[in-house]
């Protein structure tokens, strides 16, 4: 009688086994949520956090392969779970594409499920703005004759940005105008007949930033 | 000679050279320090200024700042910090009560982390694919040389063509495309470039997931065995064919549910 139901049950198994196996269904994602574009997850340290995976249980599969990969670097991370969630450590100020597959034992398919991708908060970047500009020659206040006059001056930046200078000139501190523009030299020559005239040079770093000088003062004259 | 004959200045510091210490040089180069501090996330106004004056004078701030912001303050030599700013561009002016000449100006330019982020999935039923796009109100779509302008729409759908599709998601300002895929949309499997000489990618239809590819020269042995995983809307294996011998190769595609055949000319 045993023997009889054994042999029922192997035919059974052997009767279901072959052509039915379910394929493992596609994982529906739960967290982080698509298109986040602020995650801030749990901050591990000044440069990583921790981020949890979830999605839903798919019918039909015993693992779960999490997908994750780093969008400006394209590194790759894979890791296995036979759970529907998983905590991961990564870089912040980052943004990630994520997908999982759901892998079954019994089956030769699998299923992907959506891609999505997130952004993983990040410290604040900090730069220091420029000093100001410091003119060099002619010194304030100073007189010469007219004709070509060089300028000279020098930027300062605790960052070590690269530098462009803006010089500015006029007869009046409010109409300075710019005679060049966005240059790395520290020098200009320029004509001037005689007269009362200001010139100031504008510091530019990489990021946007800017410093002035101090307008300088000077008397052209015979 | 104390270069600073009202102020305690130990050392004796000038980095201008000027002749005036820095610790009373209201406009030495160095006097202000200004640090900026950009947002960590895309809306949050969680920027920074700090300012840190060397000298010892009264200072008043003008600040004009993105979405009418204008501001006054008055601060000292122990520094000035000026938080939960927006991303955007600040215009600094100081002045100060002792010199009424004395003035300057500084910009800061407080950035924000822009994550453009992007994601496709093609509805096969509907032959579109639906995008999904974050990080920019308004971006370019080129589909297939179809030029498409959305302006502040996160989620949108754009017809497919059967077989290759090339799409691109560029931001509205940009010219680099931030986003490129190469979509399939077959119900069969397609192998390009044919002839090939470096390598060859197959393009795999309908929707199974894995595929066992094997190649073989016409008459030959099998050369290359390798189980795939198919992406969703990509469908694409890379074949390295470089090692190949030229001739005409057959491409195996054996799948779940199905199998198929496919002819490749190495040169």
């Amino acid at each position: 009688m045993i023997k009889q139901s054994l042999l029922v049950l192997i035919l059974l198994m052997i009767g279901c086994s072959k052509p039915g196996i379910p394929a493992p269904e596609a994982a529906i994602l739960l967290a982080p949520d698509n298109l986040a574009p602020c995650t801030t997850a749990f901050i591990v340290n000044a440069n990583q956090s921790r981020v949890t995976f979830r999605w839903q249980q798919a019918l039909h599969t015993d693992t779960y392969e999490l997908v994750i990969r780093e969008i400006s670097s394209t590194q790759q991370y894979k890791e296995t779970t036979s759970l529907t969630s998983f905590n991961k450590i990564l870089d912040r100020g980052s943004a990630y594409e994520w997908w999982v597959v759901s892998l079954s034992e019994a089956s030769l398919v699998e299923s992907q499920s959506e891609q999505w991708q997130f952004y993983v908060e990040g410290n604040s970047i900090a730069q220091h703005l420029p000093f100001a500009t410091q003119l060099i020659f002619p010194a304030n206040e100073a007189t010469v004759e007219p004709g070509i006059v060089i300028f000279e001056w020098e930027g300062n930046d605790l960052d070590n940005d690269p530098m462009n200078f803006t010089f500015y000139l006029g007869t009046n501190t409010t109409n300075l105008l710019p005679l060049i523009e966005n240059t790395v030299e520290t020098t200009f020559s320029h004509s001037l007949e005689t007269g009362r005239y200001f010139w100031k040079v504008v510091t530019f770093d990489t990021h946007g930033n800017s410093a002035s000088s101090i307008p300088f003062i000077l008397n052209v004259t015979d | 000679m104390d270069n600073c004959p009202e102020v305690t200045n130990p050392n004796q510091s000038d980095f201008d050279a000027d002749g005036v210490g820095d610790l009373c040089d209201l406009d030495g180069v160095n006097n202000f320090q200004i640090t900026k501090y950009n947002t960590t996330c895309v809306g949050k106004n969680n920027g920074k200024i700090r300012i840190e004056a060397l000298a010892e004078f009264p200072y008043l701030l003008n600040l004009i700042g993105p979405d009418g912001l204008q501001q006054e303050r008055t601060f000292n030599n122990d520094g000035l910090l000026l938080s939960n700013l927006s991303h955007g561009d600040y215009s600094l002016c100081i002045t100060s009560p002792a010199d009424t000449d004395f003035e300057l100006c500084y910009t800061a330019s407080i950035g924000e982390p822009e994550p453009f982020l992007v994601t496709s999935k093609i509805l096969a039923k509907t032959q579109q694919v639906q995008l999904s796009v974050v990080g920019t109100e308004s971006y370019q779509v080129i589909l297939n040389d179809r030029f498409y302008l959305v302006h502040n729409i996160k989620q949108q759908r754009f017809p497919l063509e059967m077989g290759v599709n090339e799409l691109e998601v560029i931001a509205e300002d940009g010219c680099e495309a931030l986003y490129s895929k190469r979509l399939y949309l077959a119900d069969k499997a397609m192998v390009y470039p044919n002839p090939a000489n470096e390598k060859a990618i197959i393009l795999a239809g309908g929707d199974y997931t894995r595929a066992q590819v094997q190649v073989y020269p016409i008459n030959g042995e099998i050369v290359y065995e390798e189980l795939h995983r198919l992406d969703a809307t990509t469908r694409s294996i890379e074949l390295d064919v470089s090692s190949y011998s030229a001739g005409l190769y057959v491409i195996r595609l054996i799948y779940h549910g199905g199998e198929e055949i496919l002819k490749l000319i190495v040169e």
